[in-house]
């Protein structure tokens, strides 16, 4: 832990309190401007943009996941087994094999584009790699798996407790009141999981929009990425990826606060 | 007692995916009456509970509640309220939301329910931790906020599933007297589910007790002591001591039986002919040891003596098929030690005579599998 996490990490954070070359490199000389030069409105806007990306992803997630993290478990075993197997065969492949296959499927000569075509729904191929659409429905399968299986396993504790549901039904509640009163806040630790294992990713992605945006989406993990390959400017790359990993760091202290499963303690 | 019928059980059958738990139930629970289902595990008690709450769908029959069919009504529109189990206190809520609960749902105005909850809390003492945890609270203050959380919704009936099972001894009696004073304030007609035999006896007006998803007698707890309607029955309410023997002769309001060891006599309840096959049994504070002379019924071997405080038990060895338990007032019969031999007696009033549908297990000795005069509370 110390050698493969803490050292580079307190290294990146040392970079990012020192002085960039004339020709790149690092000058040892202490300077906070890096970070001054984080609050310029281009890379505010970009750290901004970046921000609202993982918000919006995470909730399409949440939004899609949740009925999905809910019907697997309700469903019969069987039909469960299944649905769940759905949900980890994408964990078998790599997600930069997953992204090219997708870039396949809504590329200009992609399989979408070519059937629309071939069933002449459509006489021109429609744009839709490369722009911040593909960006977000790219992240948004590549996260949805993370997103549900935490809300699974919350939502299969309280179905083991079905006293719960029962207890509501029993004091007056319809099948909607004791979700919103009942399910819904006792599965409060999975939608805290789930969206943070969705939002911390989703913040610090670079590929994603690289390939399925096409250089024109530029993220806060592409700035970095650019920084340090292109730029050759680490100490601003360095302050940046600080920044990114502080509001992280926030996001998971307060995130935690409602992530124990205290909630399903009593009771036994 | 009034007449109403509160409840109403008609023909009622429940079949799981491969069995049928209960097999055409009929019962009838009048208002403001303390009935207890008394069961082991697995006779369908629970089933029958929960079918009247609206958890399980009759497979036949109908319920009734007040009058009123409610075979086909959900469970959140039927006048009953449940304490359960383990509780089922809502973990995300503090006390007072808990108790809230159904009174919100019903959209009471806020300011009336802050009183009730208030009232209510007060009945059982908890009147300053409405805004505790409930994992803050200790068992028997969760067992208390789960009634009162049932209670506030004036239901026309409490059900409550084995609701002490959790407390401890000391606990579970003080709550069966705050139950018993529950009961008698409010008047809402209760039925409880046990396979505790001395809390179904210590509470209620009449017990149902079920077997196999049966109804085996449906009385009074006095009833059911003195004239339980098969030795099932008699091992389930309370101990009993259980002897094979043959009718002899019918005379004098008393049926005569021969058992292998001795020949006696037992008060006529229900028709035996000469050569029938009985099931005699005598309750362990019947029976008498000392030294009878010519009375004696038999005589033996006490095998093992336990001392209890108040209450001895001793078991005394007639023959390698028979023992028989006796209890005593400690003072009475300390005098009796183990391998001594005594006389034993017991006035044939208090004895009873079972048609023999099923052999009778063979007595035992405590600790050995099916102990002579199982009783109740060694369920699960």
């Amino acid at each position: 832990m110390v050698f493969f996490f803490a050292i580079p990490n307190l290294y990146m954070l040392f970079i990012s309190f020192m002085q960039v070359g004339g020709y790149g490199g690092v000058v040892y000389h202490v300077t906070l401007s890096n970070y001054g030069l984080l609050f310029h409105w281009i890379e505010f806007k970009v750290i901004a943009d970046s921000l609202l990306f993982a918000l919006l992803v995470t909730l399409f997630c949440l939004g899609v996941g949740y009925p999905f993290a809910y019907i697997i478990a309700t469903a019969p075993p069987r039909k469960k087994i299944v649905l769940l197997f759905l949900v980890i065969v994408p964990f078998w492949t790599s997600s930069l094999i997953r992204t090219f296959a997708m870039m396949f499927l809504i590329g200009t000569e992609g399989f979408i584009n070519s059937v629309l075509l071939s069933l002449h729904l459509i006489h021109q191929p429609l744009d839709m790699l490369y722009t911040l659409g593909a960006t977000y429905v790219g992240q948004f399968y590549s996260m949805l798996p993370y997103m549900i299986l935490p809300l699974y396993a919350s939502l299969q504790g309280i179905m083991d407790h079905p006293e719960y549901m029962e207890a509501a039904r029993d004091l007056g509640a319809g099948a909607r009141k004791t979700f919103w009163r009942v399910v819904a806040p006792l599965s409060i630790p999975g939608i805290a999981t789930g969206s943070l294992l969705v939002f911390i990713p989703t913040l610090g992605t670079f590929f994603i929009p690289l390939l399925m945006g096409g250089g024109g989406v530029v993220l806060v993990g592409n700035f970095i990425e650019n920084q340090f390959l292109a730029a050759d400017n680490w100490p601003f790359g360095a302050a940046a990826s600080a920044l990114v990993i502080a509001i992280t760091l926030l996001l998971i202290g307060f995130g935690s606060r409602y992530m124990n499963n205290a909630f399903l303690e009593e009771g036994k | 007692m009034p007449d109403k019928v509160m409840i109403g059980l008609h023909n009622v059958v429940k079949n799981f995916a491969n069995s049928q738990a209960i097999r055409e139930f009929s019962m009838e629970i009048y208002q403001g009456e303390f009935v207890t289902l008394l069961g082991a595990s697995g006779s369908g008690k629970t089933t029958i509970l929960r079918m009247i709450a609206g958890f399980e769908q009759v497979s036949q029959g109908r319920v009734t509640i007040d009058g009123v069919d409610v075979t086909a009504v959900p469970a959140n529109l039927r006048p009953v309220n449940s304490v359960f189990q383990n509780y089922a206190l809502f973990p995300h809520m503090n006390v007072f939301d808990n108790v809230a609960f159904g009174l919100r749902i019903k959209k009471v105005p806020e300011k009336e329910i802050r009183e009730r909850v208030r009232n209510a809390l007060g009945m059982v003492g908890l009147e300053d931790f409405s805004t505790r945890r409930i994992r803050q609270l200790s068992g028997g203050q969760q067992q208390r906020v789960a009634i009162v959380r049932a209670i506030i919704n004036q239901p026309k009936v409490l059900l409550l599933d084995e609701p002490l099972s959790a407390l401890d001894l000391k606990l579970r009696k003080e709550m069966q007297l705050e139950l018993k004073r529950l009961h008698r304030e409010l008047g809402i007609t209760f039925l409880y589910v046990t396979h505790d035999q001395e809390e179904a006896m210590s509470m209620s007006n009449r017990i149902g007790v079920l077997a196999n998803g049966e109804l085996l007698q449906y009385a009074s707890p006095e009833e059911l002591y003195a004239t339980p309607v098969s030795p099932a029955v008699a091992g389930f309410v309370g101990e009993t001591n259980l002897i094979d023997g043959v009718v002899v002769d019918v005379t004098k309001g008393y049926t005569i039986v021969q058992t292998p060891f001795f020949l006696t006599k037992t008060p006529v309840d229900e028709e035996h002919g000469i050569g029938d096959s009985v099931v005699l049994s005598v309750r362990p504070e019947a029976v008498r040891l000392g030294s009878f002379g010519d009375a004696a019924l038999c005589r033996g071997i006490v095998a093992e003596r336990i001392f209890g405080g108040s209450l001895v038990r001793i078991w005394v060895r007639v023959a390698e098929s028979l023992t028989i338990q006796c209890v005593g007032h400690g003072f009475q019969s300390h005098d009796f030690a183990i391998g001594e031999e005594v006389d034993v007696l017991w006035d044939p009033n208090h004895s009873l005579a079972f048609s023999q549908t099923i052999k009778a297990p063979p007595s035992r000795l405590p600790g050995s599998a099916g102990a002579l005069g199982s009783n109740g509370s060694d369920g699960p």
